[in-house]
């Protein structure tokens, strides 16, 4: 099939009609577009923060496992644990609270990280 | 030495997040995107379509693979945010051609010229109904065609229909368009 000519009076008549966007249309989008790379980026962060820190609690058990096991036989060691954390209860909530305030600081820095970006 | 195309230098600043590069590619393409998602949705609903288009172009440009100009990609991107917009609404593009009839609409002689007469300038705004009053698809082919003077290929691209199909859209709209401003009282030459 042959190929349609083009006609110079629809071009006419089509060019001369006006886009509908705004026009910092294009700052907008890419405001947004960053903003919306930017969220991607710190959820991905988080999510391999938070894998490395199973990794981490990961390679603890095993260590305790491996080299601590032969000192108390089955689920001892974490019945030792829980002995443990109940005898001190006061520095059982000390270092969950320590961890509860960096979780909270480390979330707080990487929301305001992304509010600056945009 | 493999030399870098231009569109693969924008592409890696965009990429490598340098400032204002994709601000340049929003507003290089804008129009383009524009005229697929306006002639396909309408004005209600195009500048928030336009917008997510070139939101996934920024999330997707890092599985451009460079098989297709650029502008035939984020076309294509456009217009399939147009067309799932269009099913959404149930209203899918009435196509007045099926294409499986490509090749038996092409006219005789091409209607280029005579069209051109008809339509000077005090004929325009009756051109611009004409074309509004098309079904969505040629409306938007018929753009991609005449305005932005996209090669049949490249439109091709953007549609995911075969050439033949688009030159039958093509040959048919024309010959509605001539139709629509002899009704109007555009008399022919």
């Amino acid at each position: 099939m042959r190929t349609p000519e083009r006609s110079s009076a629809i071009a006419r008549a089509l060019a001369a009609e006006q886009d509908g966007l705004p026009k910092d249309f294009a700052t907008q989008v890419a405001r947004l577009a960053e903003a919306a790379a930017e969220a991607r980026s710190s959820k991905r962060n988080e999510v391999a923060l938070g894998l490395a820190f199973v990794a981490m609690i990961g390679v603890c058990v095993v260590g305790w496992l491996t080299l601590g096991a032969s000192e108390s036989v089955g689920s001892q060691w974490l019945a030792s644990i829980l002995r443990l954390a109940a005898s001190q209860p006061l520095l059982t909530i000390g270092i969950a609270g320590v961890a509860l305030i960096q979780v909270l600081i480390y979330r707080r820095r990487a929301a305001s990280q992304s509010f600056d970006a945009h | 030495m493999n030399q870098e195309t231009d569109e693969q230098v924008r592409v890696r600043a965009i990429l490598d997040r340098r400032p204002g590069a994709f601000e340049a590619l929003v507003r290089d393409y804008q129009k383009l995107c524009w005229h697929i998602v306006y002639r396909m949705v309408g004005q209600d609903d195009a500048p928030d379509l336009c917008q997510e288009t070139f939101l996934r172009v920024h999330r997707l440009l890092h599985q451009f693979r460079f098989e297709c100009p650029l502008k035939a990609w984020i076309g294509r991107i456009a217009y399939t945010i147009a067309l799932r917009h269009l099913e959404r609404r149930r209203a899918a593009p009435t196509s007045y051609l099926d294409d499986e009839v490509e090749g038996a609409i092409e006219p005789p002689s091409d209607e280029a010229s005579d069209l051109d007469a008809i339509a000077d300038r005090q004929h325009a705004d009756r051109l611009r109904e004409a074309v509004a009053a098309l079904p969505a698809v040629p409306r938007t082919l018929v753009t991609l065609y005449h305005l932005e003077e996209l090669p049949i290929p490249e439109i091709a691209t953007i549609t995911g229909m075969n050439e033949g199909t688009i030159k039958s859209h093509l040959f048919r709209a024309r010959a509605s368009l001539r139709d629509s401003l002899r009704r109007r009282g555009v008399n022919e030459p």
